[in-house]
């Protein structure tokens, strides 16, 4: 409860900071929320062609692409930023500072830009979401819940991956490109898993689970329940492996804490 | 001239310096055209048509115009606007030196070796698609290079526009990601323009990424009078460029950085 106390704290703070230049945070919010419509009209032009991609009909991607531009939006509000901020954190030797605090540091890093007035560009996308379904019909109240946990939990997979490429600064420092090729396969999560080939699928499914972030919960919204359990455990997996790897991190690193930038 | 060109080539010793982080970047090509290559395969393989475009048609445009949107600098360079707010403009006009020329052929020195390292993680990929992708024939490829150095130099004239705009308006940075959705829609990176209705097919911007990309696919139709708009496009956007650097250097006060 403190911790969460804290990360709302945290977010008043900056959403303060925010406003003080208002013009450019608008335009900024819009360009953020513009790729999802953008989108909504490339998929408008091809099913103005076809009738389906596979099995898959014209709602079910509305919904696939309002649930990763929600899953999408949600991490750039809450999380940008922090897990790729270790690598200067590291370079400078400033990381101290976060692990004298009484949270997790972690935790500490992911939420450290979180920004409240940035959950405005989940607006389009929810919108785009609620179109495919009202499209789809066919809804249950429960398909709905677990759909939302699905999100909530696809949104922590995301970002606990790149805090678990964060760690990855520890040893080598400079990671950011990593942070951006991860930016660029989320680019893919867009797509039905399955135009993809099984290897392919697979590959993006369980090693770098783009597929599996905003597939599965359009899944789980079809009654596939069943991929909830499997979502839950890559996310038990990615913390146990966070909560491994921090420590053995913290020991590589050195530091004097002495840097002011 | 010979000073820029000396710009120029520092900058290309600098960018090789960084050139593995560059060839990395090459997954913003990479991995996009994967996507619409899966995509349209699927769609492809069922009762799907798109225009004029096949399955092989397709896959080349995105490949020309995905290359294009990672190599041409539609942006310029945020240095242009810090410098600006910051005064250290100051240091380029105090010289018999250009500040928008320095820009021109540092870029330029960059974007040689940005062609270079992007290209080369492609040739696997072609390799690997080769039964989709259909390799130019000399005169098209002759094409295609006219329109990427129209593309090159309009998109550079409308970075310099964004960034001279600090000027009047402060840093431009929270435009930034609108402009980039204009011009990858309009200009033909996310679905090719003649896919649109009509009207989007006589904005400028489909000489960023569109005309190039049919060009190097030999698509093009009436090529002397795209070549004449193209030129009429940089002489009118190069004339407002003028305007806003004139202007916008009339009413500027600093401090000298």
């Amino acid at each position: 409860m403190r911790i969460l106390r804290y990360i709302f704290k945290l977010f008043i703070l900056n959403l303060k900071k925010e406003s003080f230049f208002r013009s450019s945070f608008i335009m900024d919010l819009i360009g953020n929320i513009s790729w999802v419509l953008i989108y909504f009209l490339f998929f408008k032009i091809i099913f103005s062609n076809v009738k389906s991609i596979g099995d898959w009909n014209e709602s079910l991607i509305y919904i696939l692409l309002g649930s990763s531009g929600i899953i999408f939006s949600l991490f750039s509000a809450l999380c940008n930023y922090g897990a790729g901020s270790i690598s200067s954190l590291v370079r400078n030797g400033t990381i101290e500072i976060f692990l004298l605090k009484p949270v997790p540091a972690p935790l500490f890093i992911l939420f450290r830009f979180a920004s409240i007035s940035h959950l405005l560009s989940l607006i389009p996308p929810s919108i785009i979401f609620i179109y495919g379904v009202s499209n789809y019909g066919n809804f249950h109240i429960l398909n709905f819940i677990l759909y939302l946990i699905s999100i909530f939990i696809s949104f922590f997979i995301y970002s606990l991956l790149h805090l678990l490429f964060g760690l990855l600064a520890f040893k080598f420092v400079e990671v950011t490109p990593l942070f951006f090729i991860l930016g660029d396969f989320a680019d893919l999560g867009k797509y039905p898993y399955l135009i993809f080939p099984k290897a392919l699928q697979l590959f993006f499914f369980y090693i770098i689970p783009i597929l599996l972030i905003t597939n599965f919960p359009v899944l789980v919204y079809t009654g596939k329940y069943y991929f909830l359990i499997l979502q839950m455990l890559v996310l038990f997996i990615l913390i146990l492996l966070i909560y491994i790897l921090f420590p053995i991190g913290r020991k590589i690193y050195q530091g004097t804490g002495t840097y002011k930038g | 001239m010979r000073k820029y060109i000396k710009t120029m080539l520092i900058e290309i010793k600098l960018v090789f310096n960084y050139r593995f982080s560059v060839m990395w970047n090459s997954t913003m090509l990479v991995v996009p055209l994967l996507g619409y290559t899966f995509l349209f395969k699927k769609l492809f393989s069922q009762d799907f048509s798109f225009g004029d475009y096949e399955l092989n048609t397709i896959f080349t445009y995105y490949f020309w115009a995905l290359f294009l949107y990672t190599i041409v600098p539609a942006y310029a360079w945020s240095d242009m606007a810090d410098n600006i707010e910051s005064g250290s403009i100051c240091y380029f006009l105090s010289k018999p030196y250009s500040f928008l020329l320095h820009y021109y052929f540092q870029i330029l020195g960059a974007s040689i070796l940005w062609i270079i390292l992007n290209f080369l993680p492609l040739i696997p990929f072609i390799l690997f698609f080769h039964k989709l992708f259909i390799f130019p024939n000399l005169k098209d490829l002759l094409i295609g290079i006219l329109f990427f150095i129209i593309s090159y130099n309009l998109a550079l004239i409308f970075g310099f526009i964004l960034q001279l705009t600090t000027f009047y308006i402060g840093k431009p940075y929270g435009y930034f990601s609108i402009y980039g959705w204009i011009i990858g829609l309009l200009g033909g990176e996310i679905i090719p323009v003649d896919i649109l209705p009509k009207f989007f097919n006589h904005l400028p911007f489909r000489f960023l990424y569109f005309i190039p990309s049919k060009g190097f696919m030999g698509k093009l139709e009436n090529i002397h009078i795209l070549i004449l708009e193209g030129f009429l496009y940089i002489i009118i956007f190069g004339f407002i460029l003028y305007l806003l650097w004139k202007n916008g250097l009339k009413k500027y006060t600093t401090f000298g950085g």
